[in-house]
């Protein structure tokens, strides 16, 4: 009680915004205003923080300002009484997480060892997903949802490290922050300075945003935390949410599963499958110096959609991938060459597993560009190319080739490691494909988070010289291909739309402006 | 097509970047030119100095490293290349200087380091790693120019006592974590 009336020695730290700066006083002029059985309460609820948490200065202290901060919300805003207040901040929820110290540190899995290898200022691969809510997001609600659901993802509460041979991950104990957009979507962040975070939490108007560095995981690991972070939102603003359909109880313990590298769950094979192909068409547009130019979401009636891919008898991800290939041919000037599109594939509906590190391949796609001409030309070969290449058999051909590949290289230190990966990526790159599209499917949400999540959106980092890569998420009836741009050129998804309006699928499309001009 | 936006607006930083790639066309420009005046003029291989410290500008400031570049790496980063800046200027432009000024300065990276990290160990735990690698290379310059050499200044003295205790230090401090801290680094 004593140090939360009397921190007048805290300083605040100077990036701190307007409101929080302001905080200490009017925390101060509320505990005073109290009444001796709430300010008893208060002193329960500082002892117990204070048993909670023993990080060490300043992360405690911000530690401390944010449920401070979401106190005076809950009580002066929504008019909540305290005792209402502090059983939705119980400190329980805070677990031993902040008061143990960092010991964990976890291998990267297979497809993760290539992110650190591959990376260079101003290049990373950082994935997003949102989720848009019925009202305005608290960001003093978010923090204290991203405070306690961190603990349940220990392997997300870490830095990245360069060990003699491979990077790894290790486990941080720090105020995990929860910020306000302003700035490029899916920018590379900087994970070099001691106990950086390798993912963001970001929060515009009504939209929640995670950033993952690719390292931590991959968009299914990505779309449980999202959902265990909003379930916790929720919960914050009185909103019960079942722990079911993806959202994590953050009292349980982590398992040792949802850490495990699923790449060692490949059966054994002598097959193996290569990486490396032949260079692929790319889109014309010329190349924006900003990362991406632009961020747009096509958002479809679902039913619709899948309606007309029915009647093509196809999947949407067929069908989808169809409507691409039309559109890559429209954004280039060459007629000769293969438009290539990498297609990843979820390996834990071949091998089922809880991870929630990388756990995924890909296959590829190849048309040549001559008989990409209609939609009903190239359905049946994709829709071969598709069910062929993400066959549990040649996905287990590829874990295979990760394996040896891994394996044959593991011994090699570090620094010699990484100048040749950054030469062989720098010539390789993207080049092999044009474009990519990830589909995350239908996303089911559990009742409390069903009726105010009202969209969701799931966009990839750019490329080198890809000039869009897609991604496609739907839920309620909403399918959401959003499109990462890396050229101003509109020549691409104007196909897009007009082959949407050619198949009478409804959509509206929003985005970002675009940026650097 | 219209299109709502649905994302901040962004403040221009492109100053920066420009300002980036304006200093690294200019010293990718000293870099080619300096090796062909020296060819030219002839004398002594002043541009190897040059070379080095160019790089050392570039990777110190405009190129840092994306991952580990905090207080104790930077550090051992400088310590490193100050080191092999002194051995250049020693083989190129003027020798006999460099067993004393070496150990002096390697003796003041050691003591810089062993203050970095003692101050705040909890969090530099996982930071030792470059610390423990310009300490080994310390004690080995040290055994050799001590032993092998025989140089017994007062520099090379203190450079192995300060890099013997800081190594001996850290484990004491660590112990456990010490060994954690190598099976990290050194997992396959």
């Amino acid at each position: 009680m004593e140090r939360l009336l009397s921190n007048k020695k805290i300083k605040q730290r100077k990036e701190k915004p307007l409101a929080l700066l302001s905080s200490k006083s009017r925390f101060q002029t509320f505990a005073d205003e109290l009444t001796k059985e709430d300010r008893a309460l208060l002193t329960h609820f500082d002892q117990n923080f204070h048993q909670a948490v023993s990080l060490i200065n300043p992360e405690a202290k911000l530690l401390y300002d944010d449920y401070k901060n979401a106190i005076l919300l809950l009580c002066e805003k929504q008019k909540l009484p305290l005792e209402e207040a502090l059983k939705r901040l119980d400190t329980c929820d805070l677990g031993g997480f902040y008061a143990r110290p960092p010991i964990l540190w976890y291998p990267l899995d297979n497809a993760a060892k290539v992110y650190p290898l591959s990376m260079k200022h101003g290049q990373m691969a950082v994935f997003r997903l949102s989720a848009y809510l019925d009202e305005p997001i608290i960001p003093e609600l978010l923090q204290i949802a991203l405070d306690t659901t961190i603990k349940r993802f220990p392997f997300f509460a870490t830095t990245i490290k360069a060990g003699f041979f491979w990077h790894y991950i290790d486990s941080t104990k720090r105020r995990f922050n929860a910020e306000p957009e302003s700035d490029l979507p899916c920018k590379p962040m900087n994970v070099s300075i001691s106990g950086a975070q390798s993912f963001r939490v970001l929060y515009y108007q009504n939209r929640i945003s995670v950033e993952f560095f690719h390292i931590l995981t991959d968009g299914s690991g990505g779309l449980t935390f999202l959902k265990t972070l909003l379930a916790q939102y929720m919960k914050l603003q009185g909103i019960e949410v079942p722990s079911a359909m993806g959202v994590l109880n953050i009292n349980d313990a982590p398992t040792t599963e949802e850490a495990e590298n699923g790449f060692l769950k490949a059966e054994p094979s002598k097959k193996t499958s290569g990486f490396i192909s032949k260079t692929a068409l790319q889109m014309s547009g010329k190349l924006s110096s900003v990362k991406p130019v632009q961020i747009l979401h096509f958002v479809m009636d679902a039913e619709k959609a899948k309606n007309v891919a029915k009647s093509k008898d196809a999947t949407v991800t067929t069908f989808m991938l169809a409507l691409i290939f039309l559109a890559c041919k429209y954004a280039t000037d060459d007629i000769k060459g293969r438009l290539q599109i990498q297609v990843p594939v979820n390996m834990r509906k071949h091998y089922p597993s809880t991870t929630m590190r990388n756990f995924s391949m890909y296959c590829t796609i190849k048309l040549p560009i001559e008989i990409v001409n209609s939609l009903d030309d190239i359905l049946p070969e994709i829709k071969k190319q598709l069910t062929e290449g993400s066959s549990k058999e040649n996905m287990n051909e590829m874990l295979n080739s990760t394996i040896k590949m891994v394996n044959s290289f593991r011994f090699i230190p570090l620094f010699i490691k990484k100048p040749a990966a950054k030469v062989i990526y720098g010539v390789l790159g993207d080049a092999v494909l044009t474009t990519t599209l990830s589909n995350l499917g239908l996303v089911e949400l559990p009742e409390g988070l069903n009726e105010h999540v009202t969209n969701m959106d799931f966009v990839l980092g750019t490329g080198i010289t890809n000039r869009a890569s897609c991604s496609m998420i739907t839920v309620h009836n909403n399918l959401n291909l959003s499109i990462t741009k890396l050229t101003a050129d509109p020549s691409f998804e104007n196909k897009i739309s007009d082959l949407l309006k050619q198949f009478d699928i409804p959509f509206k499309v929003q985005g970002s402006p675009l940026y650097g001009n | 097509m219209e299109i709502e936006i649905i994302y901040p607006s962004i403040k221009k930083r492109v100053k920066r970047q420009q300002l980036n790639l304006i200093i690294s066309y200019l010293m990718a420009a000293a870099a080619y030119i300096c090796p062909i005046i020296n060819l030219l003029v002839g004398g002594k291989a002043w541009s190897a100095i040059v070379l080095w410290s160019l790089w050392m500008i570039w990777t110190n400031i405009f190129n840092a490293p994306l991952v580990e570049d905090n207080l104790i790496s930077r550090t051992s980063r400088l310590a490193f290349d100050c080191a092999v800046l002194l051995l250049l200027i020693e083989l190129f432009l003027k020798s006999g200087w460099l067993g004393f000024v070496l150990p002096i300065v390697c003796f003041g990276a050691i003591i810089l380091l062993g203050v970095f990290f003692f101050i705040n160990i909890p969090k530099q735990k996982q930071n030792l790693m470059p610390m423990i690698w310009v300490d080994l290379g310390a004690i080995v310059g040290f055994i050799f120019v001590f032993f092998v050499w025989k140089l017994k200044s007062w520099p090379v003295i203190s450079l192995g006592i300060s890099s013997i205790t800081l190594l001996i230090a850290s484990v004491a401090v660590l112990r456990k974590s010490f060994w954690l801290e190598l099976k990290k680094r050194f997992h396959l």
